[in-house]
């Protein structure tokens, strides 16, 4: 990897990148109220979990297809798959961060010289813009999807660290232990057949939609 | 259409058409083949009629492939149910796959609401739902139950494969999937985030809901004692209602409450009860 590639990658997954991805926590919250994630053996479980079946059959899925429609310009493919993402969203507020998120990365495209032709919707979805920074850039994609899959990963164990009384420490080690599922879930959207994608964690989607209506909240929704 | 279907190694095909006459909805088109049949349709209400799909072997076993398609023309209306249960059997390697699409044209109201889908450990299944609205001008209400192993019998789905997927398109394009896939992974059985250590799922769908009727129905969901064993959203314009349990009963009751405030609120009529609930 060229050095300056390795910058544009870690530039696009910094928690500095201006798209508000540190306001929203993802079910987290509600799992920690509802007393499920309480200390880190939990956590890493709702990680582990989350990494391996949502994650990969989901958001890393979509980026490894876009790349790819990316690379061949072939718009109606990508519209296609955005709305499909976008579909697979299970409650309102995890269809709205993403839709918050594809938008102000969307508005950072021209300044940040990626250029997206007039033929791509712009009603899209997250991983499919991401897709496009990192394509753009020529970043590889397993590195692509490596990072985002970090990233998502840091910002859970910066929700995690506000949410619960879990050490600073503790949680940089479960980062570590983390490892092995974070490539296992990149190699899963790699080699996920196109009509394979898409997961649901049924009382994900249960805890995600009683986050909506949580009395009080740190967090987004 | 049935013999591209009898090339394909179908064994259980059935397709119909819903068609409005002078207000009254009609059944049109029966065509079926094999072993799944529907009953003669009954009327409850003047408009609408009750249909029953039946699969009268009661299991379906490896390498059945069972097809429903149903068309509902242009402002026809009807409520769709199942006698029983739906069972597969394990399979020795086959994949066995169901496959329901529903045509709903505008102006259309549905509701879709089957006695559940039984997946017995080493059963091996592709089971497909998918609703085509033609336009925002149609109501559906619709849910999937799904039971995994025969806990009765301490059976666990542990060596099951399973693609389980409920699919809304508008316009031909997506707006709602929920895909649910197994293949020997048990911690998705028994994970808090996952099935939670129950053996039964559900979710039901709401179409055309917008933030009011959400409000309503949550509002009302939440005066029940079971409601924090629920999820419920609004994803764009279909609102989801999903809850696990073990006990089949209580799921049910929570669905069928969940239909009786709905009704009116969705479809503008008050619940009248289907009869084979009653039995």
């Amino acid at each position: 990897m060229s050095q300056q590639k390795l910058l544009r990658l870690l530039q696009l997954n910094s928690p500095s990148l201006p798209i508000g991805a540190y306001a929203y926590s993802q079910g987290l919250e509600a799992a920690v109220h509802q007393g499920q994630v309480a200390d880190i053996k939990q956590a890493k479980a709702w990680m582990t979990l989350l990494l391996r079946q949502s994650l990969a059959n989901n958001d890393l899925a979509v980026i490894a297809q876009a790349y790819a429609h990316w690379q061949q310009e072939d718009y109606a493919q990508l519209n296609l798959l955005a709305k499909t993402s976008r579909a697979l969203r299970e409650t309102e507020e995890l269809l709205q961060e993403d839709s918050h998120l594809s938008r102000a990365l969307l508005r950072l495209a021209e300044p940040m010289g990626v250029p997206i032709d007039d033929r791509f919707n712009r009603k899209t979805s997250f991983p499919v813009v991401y897709a496009r920074f990192a394509q753009v850039w020529r970043v590889d994609l397993q590195q692509a999807l490596t990072a985002f899959a970090w990233s998502w990963l840091e910002n859970q164990i910066a929700a995690l660290l506000k949410l619960c009384s879990i050490g600073q420490t503790q949680a940089q080690v479960m980062m570590l232990e983390l490892d092995e599922v974070v490539l296992e879930a990149v190699k899963t959207a790699q080699n996920l057949p196109k009509d394979a994608l898409g997961m649901s964690l049924p009382n994900y989607a249960i805890l995600s939609a009683q986050h909506e209506i949580q009395y009080s909240r740190l967090f987004r929704s | 259409m049935i013999n591209t279907s009898l090339n394909q190694g179908w064994k259980g095909f059935l397709s119909f058409s819903l068609v409005n006459r002078w207000n009254k909805t009609v059944v049109k088109d029966k065509k079926h083949f094999g072993p799944l049949v529907l009953q003669r349709p009954y009327y409850q209400e003047d408009d609408r009629p009750t249909i029953l799909v039946i699969h009268p072997p009661g299991g379906v076993v490896a390498g059945d492939q069972l097809s429903l398609n149903v068309d509902m023309q242009p402002d026809s209306k009807a409520l769709i149910s199942t006698p029983a249960a739906t069972k597969f059997y394990r399979s020795l390697g086959k994949t066995a796959c169901q496959s329901q699409t529903i045509e709903v044209s505008g102006g259309c109201e549905l509701e879709w609401l089957p006695q559940e889908t039984l997946f017995f450990d080493r059963s091996s299944v592709k089971n497909t739902l998918v609703f085509n609205l033609h336009d925002t001008d149609c109501r559906l209400i619709a849910w999937d139950i799904v039971g995994l192993g025969r806990p009765a019998m301490q059976e666990t789905f542990e060596n099951g494969h399973l693609v389980q997927s409920l699919t809304v398109n508008l316009h031909k394009e997506p707006i709602f999937i929920d895909r649910f896939v197994f293949s020997g992974q048990s911690e998705l059985l028994s994970s808090p985030f996952s099935l939670a250590a129950q053996t039964l799922m559900a979710t039901m769908l709401f179409y055309h809901a917008d933030k009011n009727v959400l409000k309503k129905i949550r509002a009302l969901l939440l005066e029940e004692p079971w409601s924090d064993r629920c999820g419920i959203s609004l994803v764009d314009e279909v609102l989801v209602l999903r809850t696990l349990d073990c006990d089949l009963d209580d799921l049910k009751n929570r669905l069928i409450r969940a239909w009786e405030i709905s009704r009116s609120l969705i479809i503008g009529v008050p619940p009248v009860y289907p009869r084979i609930w009653k039995t």
